[in-house]
Parts: structure tokens; sequence; C-alpha cells
């Protein structure tokens, strides 16, 4: 049977929508919700076509990726560091750390420094990172590249602060501030001769 | 009450003198792994006496899979601290009671959890070699105990299991989430002990990654470096703890609304996005102004 017609899409979604009809197919037939229920057998039934549906259709998606994308990019730096780029891309980190480290230290250039902070930012050592992709703007200012690598370190923590933001988090103690303000403005009325807070 | 529930695991399977060694991460540890394993049936708790408040009586969690893998954790992890403190500072009582209180509980933990314990002997080793050569970066010690959190991660009993009842791609994904989530948990709980030590350590001239990054100058006082080293480092809390919050969503997405899951949930999202953050702008206060 089509996966597509399983997880109930078309075959032009995109990867988000083939995942979101995924996980909600997943949710309607979790196994806790048919506990002792005749149907469970037929749930996990289900679960098992739609686990195969989404393996099937993401695996091909990545494999027409894989074989359509490769191409030239526009890169310009030497053929070395193009080399270390795409073992950096493809997880082999330490074959590029070591390829990087046998560039000598006179001749390390501001792409090696930025190659170096690929390798930091992939391992999630994000201080370290930042350390080289800096010595590499400061190298070359004009490079966009660099500089795009060095604003993209920030988009955890932003979204980070973002997020709890959202839920609530606040660093200037608002409630303090309310107090503070009641407080002034009581000051302020008894000076005139009035009083909003009675007790003080 | 996850913390009693370890305490009382940690009695019950190896005897009370290792009680000793508890720490509260470990409270944190069992109830954050019961909220990802994802399991149908509910926590149950019971009221016992405590040990250390014989008077009071507390609620517990009944020894579940994670209070008995916390404790486990905890009883190795409390022989290598006692063994490093004899070997850093030749505090002989330490070793003493290391071998008298451990040694057979130690055996024990071993043999319940193999890998982990192998990790944390490791990576422990690797980070005092750190810590002797004055490492100063940052990510490079913190990844020490960073890789050791992800190993207790990503070997906590049944969550693979669980994981694996899923898509295959989305197990991948998962089980690479369940690991980073542990990652930089260890991150952040290394980095976080390094900026509340800073005071002591610089009394006792003990190493701290973080004076070392940054360079601490002797003429500077402690709430003045604090304030030079916040917005650099504060990247680095916020970063790490964006990696957990990512990881976290990933792991429980498929994770129903509803009932114990829905508390679950909640709660750990506010540990994560508040209480962390919390914690973190509060390190950041010197002593004096707290």
């Amino acid at each position: 049977m089509n996966p597509y017609e399983i997880l109930g899409i078309s075959e032009n979604a995109t990867d988000e929508e083939v995942k979101k009809a995924y996980k909600e197919l997943v949710k309607k037939y979790h196994p806790d919700k048919y506990v002792d229920n005749p149907l469970s057998d037929l749930a996990a039934e289900k679960i098992k076509e739609i686990n195969i549906a989404y393996d099937t259709i993401m695996k091909q998606r990545k494999a027409q990726a894989g074989s359509s994308s490769y191409g030239e990019q526009g890169y310009n730096g030497s053929a070395l560091y193009k080399e270390i780029l795409v073992m950096i891309n493809s997880g082999n980190l330490a074959g590029a750390e070591s390829k990087l480290q046998a560039v000598p230290v006179a001749e390390r250039s501001a792409e090696w420094y930025f190659c170096y902070g690929e390798i930091c930012k992939a391992r999630g050592w994000f201080d370290n990172a930042r350390t080289y992709y800096t010595t590499a703007v400061n190298m070359d200012p004009s490079n966009r590249r660099y500089r795009a690598a060095l604003n993209g370190l920030y988009n955890y923590a932003r979204g980070y602060t973002g997020g709890s933001a959202a839920r609530g988090y606040n660093d200037s103690d608002q409630l303090c501030r309310v107090c503070q303000t009641l407080y002034c403005l009581d000051c302020l009325c008894e000076c005139m001769g009035g009083d909003c807070i009675r007790c003080c | 009450m996850y913390y009693c529930g370890v305490c009382k695991s940690i009695g019950r399977r190896y005897g009370n003198l290792e009680r000793f060694g508890l720490v509260n991460e470990m409270g944190m540890l069992a109830l954050l792994l019961d909220c990802i394993s994802n399991k149908a049936e509910t926590t149950e708790f019971e009221i016992k006496n405590c040990i250390a408040h014989p008077l009071k009586k507390t609620p517990a969690v009944k020894n579940s899979l994670y209070t008995d893998y916390a404790a486990d954790v905890n009883v190795v992890f409390a022989y290598f601290k006692l063994m490093d403190s004899w070997q850093d500072d030749k505090n002989f009582f330490a070793a003493v009671f290391a071998k008298l209180a451990f040694g057979r509980a130690v055996r024990k933990a071993k043999k319940n959890i193999p890998s982990v314990y192998d990790s944390i002997k490791n990576n422990l080793n690797k980070l005092s070699a750190f810590e002797k050569s004055q490492c100063k970066s940052i990510d490079e010690t913190a990844h020490c105990f960073s890789e050791l959190m992800a190993d207790i991660f990503s070997e906590a009993p049944e969550i693979k299991e669980h994981i694996k009842s899923l898509s295959e791609v989305i197990t991948e994904e998962k089980l690479v989430c369940l690991r980073n989530l542990g990652y930089y948990i260890g991150k952040w709980v290394y980095l976080i002990d390094a900026l509340y030590d800073i005071e002591d350590d610089l009394k006792k001239g003990s190493y701290n990654p973080i004076l070392l990054r940054f360079d601490y100058n002797h003429k500077e006082t402690v709430s003045q470096f604090k304030d030079r080293i916040k917005e650099p480092l504060e990247f680095v809390f916020h970063d790490a703890l964006g990696h957990c919050c990512e990881a976290w969503e990933v792991l429980c997405e498929d994770v129903p609304d509803t009932g114990k899951y829905k508390d679950g949930k909640a709660f750990m999202e506010n540990v994560l996005y508040l209480g962390m953050r919390g914690k973190t702008m509060r390190g950041f206060l010197s002593n004096e102004s707290i």
C-alpha cells in the first residue's frame, strides 16, 4: 500500500507535514489508550503500519536529496578546506581535526579558524566555537559566511530565552516594580492631601 | 519525594551508611527519567519515617525502576567522590570511609549497571586529568562530565525499549535526543557548580575552569569578575539549556497530553525553562548581594 495513503497525506506534502501526520496517528493509536480493550491488537498492528510508512517516506526523501543536491555551491576556499568541510558535514570530526592541526601555525588563515569553529560547533562546544569564529571574522571582516556562522551560534540561546520568557520568566522582577509603583503613588497622593492606600 | 524514594532505595538495597552519600540531583534524575519513560502505570507513594528527621513523616516514591537506578548511580558517584578527595587532599578519613562503607556497595552497583560504572570511572579520571593540567577551555572540561551524564541517560533501563517501539527514523532521532538531553544537562550542572564555587575555589586556590577561561585577575573583586564574564558566560549556559529544551521537546512530542503525563511534562518544562534559568541568573550575583 502507498505509504502516503497510510499517513493520509499527499505526495507533495513537506517533510514537516509528513512528520505532523505521523505524530497525530501515533497519538491516536497509542497503546495506552487501548489497555484492556479488544481493539488493542488492531491498534498495535496499525502502529506498525504507520511506522513502516513513515520510515519508507523519510528514507526515500533522504536518498533523493542526497543524489541531487550535492553540487558546487560557489565555494571559493582552497581544496584542502573544502575537503575538511565535507568531512565535518559527514560527521568525521576527528579526521577533520587532525587535518587542520597538520597545517603549520604560520599558514593558518581565516578559513582555518572558521573550519575549527565548525568542528567545535558540531561537538556542542559553543564557547570554543565562538572564539574561533570571532578570530575568523576579525581576520577577514568582509566575509559574510563567517559573520553568519558567528550569529547563528546564538540561535539556541535566543530560542531558549524566548521560550522561557513566553512561559513567564522575567529578569526584572515585575512584581517588585508593581509594589514600588503603588508605594510611590500612595506617597504622591498623600503629598496632595489624598490617600490611595489607607493603611500607610 | 523522589529524593526520599532514592534514599529509601539505597537504604533497602545497600545499607544505611551508604545513605550519607546521597545528593539532591539524584532525586531529580529519578523524576526526569520517570517522566521520559512514558509508562502507563502511575507512580505510587508511601508515607514513611525519615532517617535524617526521625520525627517527621514524609511521602516517598515507592521503589520504582528509576529510584533504584538513581540509587545505583549515586552509590558509584559517592564512592568516586570520596576516592577523589583522598587523592587530592590526602583526606585519610575519606579513604577509610570509602573503603569501609562503599567497598561492598560499589561492587554491587557495578554489577547492576556495569557500563554506567565504567563511564563514570573513565570520565571522572579524564576530568581530573584536565583539572591537573589546568585546562582553560570550559567546553573541554565540561565535556567529560557531560559525556558521563549522556551515558547515564542513554543507559537508563526501559527508556530505550520504549523508544524502539516507534518508527526507525524517529527512534534514531530520539536516541540522539536522549543522549543530548543528558549531555547538555551535564554541561549545565558542571558549569553551574563551577560558577557557584568561584568564591570557595579562590580562597582555596583550587581549580576552577571559569576562573581560568576568563583570566581572573587578582586585582578585581569577585563581583567585578562576575559582571565582566556575565555576557559571554550566560551565552554558554543559555545555549546548553536551549539544547536541553530542544531535546526534551522531541522526546515527549508523542506523549499524550493527559493525566500523569501532563503533570510530569508541565513540571519538567517549568524546571527547564524557569528554574534552571533562575538558578543561572542567581549564579551571577555575588554572594554578598544574595
